[in-house]
């Protein structure tokens, strides 16, 4: 088993198995080798959300190793399971913050989840659905906009 | 979303593969707005738009650009050449080739042939591999296109057709139908006599371009709906039929010349005149 504390303070005991998930982790471990039983400090990551990131881990801890990086065309944002969908049905503070996570924790996996979430969200949307969505504070001045809107102008349907 | 650092910003950014969707996503802020110009970005964005391989079109579209703005610095992808690809792209086809149609008895060789006849090369041809149809009574080829923005599109067949057209083959339908998620449904369709005979012959010899009526995509004003076009070829008579070759049906965005459209009192006259008039009215 291994320990790890969130920002927070929050202890967590998780199987060797889980923890490994986490290139972060996992090499941490290598260096301090096995006999060290001090947790492992995350000081980026608050306990609610290594909360939510031991939970995907747990439901992921059976899944094939990933196989090696191949120059094949990337999969599709939409290419995602039932499961992990259901499992990014949160609000959006907690949705970039478990982007954030798996960023620093090095959790390919679950970053892909997390920016192929957002990109969905973008999807179809208009400049100004996207601001309301994300609350974006639109900082150009009119001429600029004006600006943009013209060189977009081949993006609009009609 | 701003509180983001960019090297995540760009992990979504590369989850984006419709170009317009980068455009607008990277125009609601400034500091979006920088991934817009970085090159990181653009070289993903074009590189995953020529690399797909049932795109022959828009490859080759993209190496006659970079050849001609780039001959210098043939790895180095400048801004202006993707603007231009982007603008092609904005306007350019939307393709289904032979090997992605659906196409009855289309397993059977003995009926319909898929095949790299490379005999009859062309310009126009955007698959490697063409159908090509031996003898069938029961003739029903579809193809679907999905994700079709709204728009005017003109709906194309490219095809080689025995001349002079076999009568076996005056009959056969060719149509173009919207079926939009409200359940709205338009369509277009010929008998294949009446396409082929207003065509004269053309540089694209044997491969003719064959032209349906115009199709109005997604009539909803403003709306951003995603309309599914079905593309068919049927006949069902008893008559045997040979001859055709598909290479590839495809939606061509309808877009006015400028000069026409400039005066809002006089849109042109003629057959375009009329179209883009009612264009108009059709969006308001």
């Amino acid at each position: 088993m291994v320990k790890i504390t969130s920002s927070d303070n929050q202890e967590f005991t998780i199987a060797k198995e889980i923890a490994n998930q986490s290139v972060l982790i996992k090499n941490m471990l290598e260096d301090v080798g096995e006999a060290d039983d001090q947790p492992i400090p995350l000081p980026n990551v608050s306990g609610a959300i290594l909360q939510k990131v031991i939970e995907y881990a747990t439901m992921h801890k059976d899944d094939p190793p990933a196989a090696p990086e191949e120059e094949t065309r990337p999969k599709s944002s939409e290419d995602i399971e039932e499961r992990d969908k259901e499992f990014m049905n949160v609000d959006q503070g907690t949705l970039f913050e478990v982007i954030l996570a798996a960023n620093y924790l090095d959790m390919k996996n679950l970053l892909d989840l997390g920016c192929k979430t957002v990109a969905n969200m973008i999807k179809g949307k208009s400049v100004e659905e996207i601001r309301k969505t994300f609350n974006i504070v639109n900082d150009f001045t009119p001429e600029e906009e004006e600006q943009i809107r013209k060189e977009n102008e081949w993006c609009e349907d009609r | 979303m701003e509180t983001l650092p960019v090297e995540l910003h760009l992990q979504i950014t590369g989850w984006l593969r419709n170009p317009r969707d980068l455009a607008r996503f990277t125009a609601s802020c400034r500091q979006l707005q920088s991934l817009w110009f970085s090159e990181e970005v653009w070289r993903r964005l074009v590189l995953d738009v020529v690399s797909s391989s049932d795109n022959h079109v828009l490859s080759a579209e993209y190496n006659r650009i970079n050849s001609k703005t780039s001959k210098n610095n043939s790895n180095n992808i400048n801004r202006s050449t993707l603007a231009e690809i982007m603008r092609f792209y904005a306007t350019a086809t939307s393709i289904v080739t032979a090997p992605q149609m659906n196409i009855t008895w289309g397993q059977d060789s003995q009926y319909w042939l898929l095949t790299n006849d490379s005999t009859i090369r062309s310009d126009v041809r955007n698959s490697e591999m063409v159908a090509e149809l031996k003898n069938v009574s029961w003739l029903d080829v579809s193809a679907t296109l999905t994700h079709v923005r709204s728009g005017i599109y003109v709906p194309q067949l490219v095809v080689v057709i025995p001349r002079p057209l076999h009568r076996s083959l005056h009959r056969v339908k060719v149509s173009a139908q919207i079926s939009s998620e409200n359940g709205a449904e338009t369509k277009v369709s010929r008998e294949l006599s009446d396409l082929v005979s207003n065509h004269v012959a053309i540089a694209s010899f044997p491969w003719l371009v064959i032209n349906l009526p115009v199709l109005f995509v997604g009539g909803s004003m403003g709306g951003d709906n995603l309309s599914t076009v079905i593309f068919r070829i049927q006949d069902h008579s008893g008559s045997w039929k040979s001859g055709l070759v598909i290479d590839s049906f495809q939606l061509v965005k309808f877009v006015p010349a400028p000069e026409v459209v400039t005066h809002s009192g006089e849109r042109g006259s003629g057959i375009i005149g009329s179209i883009i008039s009612s264009a108009l009215n059709f969006f308001g």
